[in-house]
């Protein structure tokens, strides 16, 4: 009796075993698990034959690619979906780690459905070779921040121009006085450095595929450079600055104009370690043009991917469809304040509820490029950020640092 | 009194052992007792040099694993001399290495010198050799990045009291070799101060003294008498520097990420990059055999040059 119960036992327990499958998932441990854990609760909840369990490490983009580009190489399978970078989709893919996801979208259509929901940065940012590589989580970019209160002080407007922006800054940081900045933006040797540089160029109508010793390349490096030293609506210090720095002043109530990402609003109202002497008082608007050209700014955020070497692929996809679904990216956006890759998201009532700004970040968003989208990415953003930081910084001629800068990515960029 | 009697030892008869290696030859026993460190000094250190060897004269890319890793001679080394970074890194790592570790010993001989002076200054000069010798790399590095910050930074202070315009040392190429050599040599005197230290302590006091009845000055005896006395300790010190400077990679990666536009990038840096950014293993491994290459050249021409002495 004892017996047969024992292996009605075993027998159940081998069953129930070899139905639920369990699915690990690493991410940074800076993307706050905290907010991804409800999510994946209600994934397993709606999906009982599947359990997920989370692995978080890294505290940088640049750790959590070493622990992955480790194991990944080692074609080990115990990870079976990761949180990555929005840059680094087209590694993963030459190196054969993303296990290309196009195959997974079943009937017919439903792929072009699925993804003609997102944002369109999103998805080129994940294609590479015609092939789709990863799923957003959420999306980023990089605003032009303002001083509602000074502007309004000097019945100046919110430029849309670069020009604008000039003649305002110049304007009101005379009359301020003091140590106000009029354009604060990123020149250390940064990721958010190259993204300033690409913004720049691409409002002057141009793009870096063609090379970046173009006119329009020249005229976007040179304004960031010009700011310091012809318009004197920059200081010297921006050479030395880092995205956390330029937030920092901003919320300190120092700067006028600052180009950030989206995470900068929530410290300026108060969401922050540091106290705000802005909170209230700022605006959020697409970054400025020169003449009419499109405003156009960097994407940023993080994908969801699957590794080559799970043994079930099947179910990672499902669970990372679900990851960006306007479901999940609504628990995100409310949660955490996560900007949604899902263009339904930005008139969801519930998600404009808790974060009443993205409604004027949907004109910037969905327009949003990706940075150059390349499998050595990680040579290629050294060599841009090296190159426009000794532009900034005034150890080369705008022209030199170009010219090497075109020199040092030709043959990545081919 | 009595006569003690002979009290009752208990004799513990101690039992032949059991282990096999009380029968082993001298020879085979030693083979035994090394086998544990010869294992993992193998494991830890020839194991991963003979696979940096290897992967020189392979191709590893692991952003094109369709490639395979097909032998490809010294295509590697080809390649690597006709890169622009590879040489400037050389050539930063060469004259970097130049200047802190010369400036190492110009500043770490007289701490020591202090320090073994009986008198005020004594306690001070120890303090300082100890301390940033116990501070990690870059630790230090980091801190000296605040001191030498464009805007917070105390440098900038003291010149903005002293009523000059304050500099952008990090970004500036040259004020950034400079601020490098300055968190170098304050890191690194120290080894050399403790060095010489030791062997000034092992320097007998009478031969001192009798240079000093001979009547030579201060200067002829530190010059002609001390001096000599400690080459042996100096040259140790010398040979460790050189070493360490030509691998130096955590002072300026924290510092400046090897810039102000590759100011910094040293060969350490390059490798680093390599791998990480690049994640070619045949290129990076290349690197890595020049590196040792250097490195072996560099202590074999010192010890030459110091057994000649």
């Amino acid at each position: 009796m004892k017996l047969k119960a024992m292996i009605a036992l075993a027998g159940l327990l081998s069953l129930s075993s070899a139905s639920a499958v369990t699915i690990k998932v690493f991410m940074g441990s800076q993307q706050r698990p905290e907010v991804f854990g409800p999510i994946f609760a209600k994934f397993e909840k709606a999906n009982p034959d599947i359990k997920v369990t989370l692995e978080t490490g890294g505290a940088t983009s640049e750790a959590q690619n070493q622990y992955l580009t480790t194991v990944l190489a080692a074609k080990d399978s115990s990870l079976d979906v990761f949180l990555i970078d929005v840059v680094r989709p087209a590694t993963f893919a030459a190196a054969g780690w993303a296990e290309p996801l196009d195959a997974y979208f079943k009937g017919a259509g439903a792929e072009k459905l699925f993804l003609s929901g997102l944002l369109p940065g999103t998805v080129n940012a994940a294609t590479i070779g015609g092939k789709l590589y990863s799923l957003p989580a959420f999306t980023d970019a990089q605003f032009l921040y303002y001083r509602k209160d000074l502007l309004a002080k000097y019945n100046a407007k919110v430029p849309k121009t670069w020009d604008e922006l000039v003649t305002t800054a110049q304007k009101i940081t005379k009359a301020e006085g003091g140590d106000l900045q009029g354009f604060n933006y990123q020149g250390a040797p940064i990721e958010g450095t190259v993204c300033n540089f690409l913004e720049l160029t691409w409002s002057a109508g141009g793009s870096i595929d063609k090379g970046v010793t173009s006119p329009e390349a020249k005229k976007g490096l040179g304004f960031l450079v010009d700011a310091i030293n012809k318009y004197n609506i920059s200081p010297k210090s921006m050479a030395e600055s880092k995205t956390d720095d330029s937030r920092k002043v901003f919320q300190a109530g120092k700067v006028l104009f600052g180009l950030n990402w989206s995470y900068a609003w929530a410290h300026f109202q108060g969401k922050s370690p540091d106290p705000t002497l802005v909170a209230g008082n700022v605006g959020v608007t697409k970054i400025p043009v020169f003449g009419n050209n499109a405003s156009s700014t960097c994407i940023g955020g993080w994908q969801w991917a699957i590794n080559s070497n799970s043994t079930q692929k099947a179910a990672a996809f499902k669970l990372i469809k679900y990851m960006a679904s306007s479901d999940a990216g609504r628990d995100l956006a409310v949660n955490g304040s996560y900007l949604p890759a899902r263009k339904d998201l930005f008139k969801d009532a519930a998600v404009l509820k808790a974060n009443p700004h993205f409604d004027a970040l949907y004109a910037s968003v969905i327009k949003a490029r990706p940075r150059p989208v390349s499998a050595n990415y990680p040579k290629v953003s050294e060599i841009i950020r090296t190159k426009v930081n000794a532009a900034v910084a005034g150890a080369k001629s705008v022209d030199q640092a170009l010219e090497e800068m075109q020199t040092e990515l030709a043959p990545l960029l081919k | 009194m009595e006569p003690q009697k002979n009290p009752q030892v208990a004799v513990v008869q101690i039992p032949p052992p059991r282990f096999k290696g009380g029968d082993l030859s001298d020879n085979a026993l030693a083979f035994w007792l090394m086998l544990p460190a010869a294992l993992l000094l193998g494991g830890l250190f020839l194991y991963p040099l003979v696979t940096v060897f290897w992967s020189s004269f392979h191709v590893q890319k692991l952003l094109e694993p369709g490639l395979g890793e097909p032998f490809n001679g010294i295509k590697n080394f080809v390649e690597m001399v006709g890169d622009f970074r590879f040489r400037g890194a050389l050539w930063n790592t060469l004259y970097l290495g130049v200047l802190t570790v010369a400036g190492s010993f110009l500043v770490g001989i007289p701490i020591a010198l202090i320090a073994n002076q009986p008198g005020r200054f004594r306690a001070l000069a120890r303090v300082a050799l100890l301390l940033p010798w116990a501070m990690p790399p870059v630790f230090s590095a980091l801190m000296f990045a605040w001191m030498f910050n464009g805007d917070y930074g105390v440098f900038n202070a003291w010149l903005t009291s002293l009523g000059l315009e304050a500099k952008r040392w990090l970004v500036t190429p040259s004020l950034a070799v400079f601020a490098f050599c300055v968190v170098t040599i304050w890191k690194t005197s120290s080894f050399v101060g403790l060095l010489t230290l030791s062997g000034l302590q092992g320097v007998p006091k009478d031969i001192l003294e009798a240079a000093e009845v001979d009547g030579a000055s201060k200067w002829q005896s530190f010059w002609r008498v001390l001096l000599p006395l400690l080459a042996p300790a100096l040259s140790v010190a010398l040979i460790f520097r050189t070493l360490s400077a030509l691998q130096v990679f955590d002072i300026p990666y924290a510092l400046t990420s090897g810039g102000p536009d590759r100011a910094l990038e040293t060969l350490g840096i390059l490798i680093y990059r390599t791998i990480f950014e690049s994640y070619d293993f045949g290129a990076s491994s290349a690197l890595c055999v020049t590196l040792f290459a250097l490195g072996l050249a560099i202590t074999f021409f010192y010890v030459r040059f110091v057994r000649g002495d």
